[in-house]
């Protein structure tokens, strides 16, 4: 099969180089995520459009079509959803800012809103 | 190798990356970390990449996109599917002509490179929210990625000259 086929090494050093470059991709990205403060509500949408909000404080339901989203002891969760992988029915649930569930085959979100700084710009 | 033992060839692995996408399908994956695939069917393009060449690669990739979108997956499956493989390609072409990467270097390069496609499809069609998945599907592109290289690898040593 030509020349190619014996020059094939499975490790060589410089991938260390790549693999290190990826290392330090998902450690700032880590750092991004757990570091986040605690949200207050919860923003659906469906293909990037919000169609609800709602408190994390309240216990809650929001059916959608094809999803079903609650809320309980403040963190939001995919109760269901008719998509084949449920990747979002699996996920852990979300409480803090910024953390999000996403539903890709029925292309919704549920993301953590509010949190800290955003109390603080209202109430002053 | 003359047209006629290309042209199989090519068909060959087309069809082996084809299966390694439909066994991808079968297994269920970690219900921890949402995303999170095997990526078995990179195994098929490495493969050609390194026994035929990117242009080869190229065409094995879309094959493989195309049809397992076309059985396995919808519309939008196959629109994140060819975002993924091309970004893959790119890095994976590019790393290989560097010639100073080895099998798992231009794997996981491949394999973060397709979290990012896919992310940044994702972000199109939803907002940047979708980024919050990055970190973990990064570091499981080191895993996925570095035993695929590996299997890749052995597969073009073991193959007949």
């Amino acid at each position: 099969m030509g020349k190619a086929a014996g020059e094939v090494r499975i490790f060589k050093k410089a991938d260390l180089f790549v693999i290190a470059a990826a290392l330090i991709a998902a450690a700032v990205g880590f750092i991004l995520v757990f570091t986040r403060p605690a949200g207050e509500y919860i923003e659906i949408a469906v293909d990037g459009d919000t169609i609800a909000t709602l408190p994390l404080d309240r216990d809650a339901q929001y059916e959608l079509p094809n999803n079903v989203i609650a809320i309980e002891n403040g963190e939001a969760r995919m109760e269901y959803a008719d998509c084949p992988d449920l990747i979002c029915v699996h996920h852990a649930p979300i409480s803090r800012r910024n953390e999000t569930i996403v539903c890709l085959p029925n292309r919704v979100t549920v993301t953590v809103r509010g949190g800290r700084s955003d109390v603080d710009a209202i109430s002053e | 190798m003359s047209a006629a033992r290309r042209a199989a060839t090519v068909g060959l692995l087309a069809a082996v990356t084809l299966v390694l996408s439909y066994v991808e399908h079968l297994i269920p994956m970690s219900v921890a970390i949402p995303g999170i695939k095997p990526g078995f069917a990179n195994i098929g393009v490495l493969v050609t990449l390194y026994t035929l060449g990117g242009g080869y690669a190229t065409l094995v990739s879309l094959i493989r996109v195309l049809l397992a979108g076309l059985l396995f997956a919808s519309f939008s499956g196959v629109l994140y599917s060819l975002a993924g493989a091309a970004a893959a390609l790119i890095v994976m072409l590019l790393l290989h002509r560097a010639k100073i990467f080895g099998a798992v270097g231009v794997s996981v390069g491949g394999a973060a490179a397709h979290i990012f496609g896919q992310l940044a499809v994702a972000a199109c069609l939803m907002g940047g929210v979708v980024f919050g998945y990055a970190p973990w599907m990064t570091l499981a592109a080191i895993a996925t990625g570095g035993i695929n290289g590996v299997i890749a690898a052995l597969v073009v040593r073991a193959l007949p000259r």
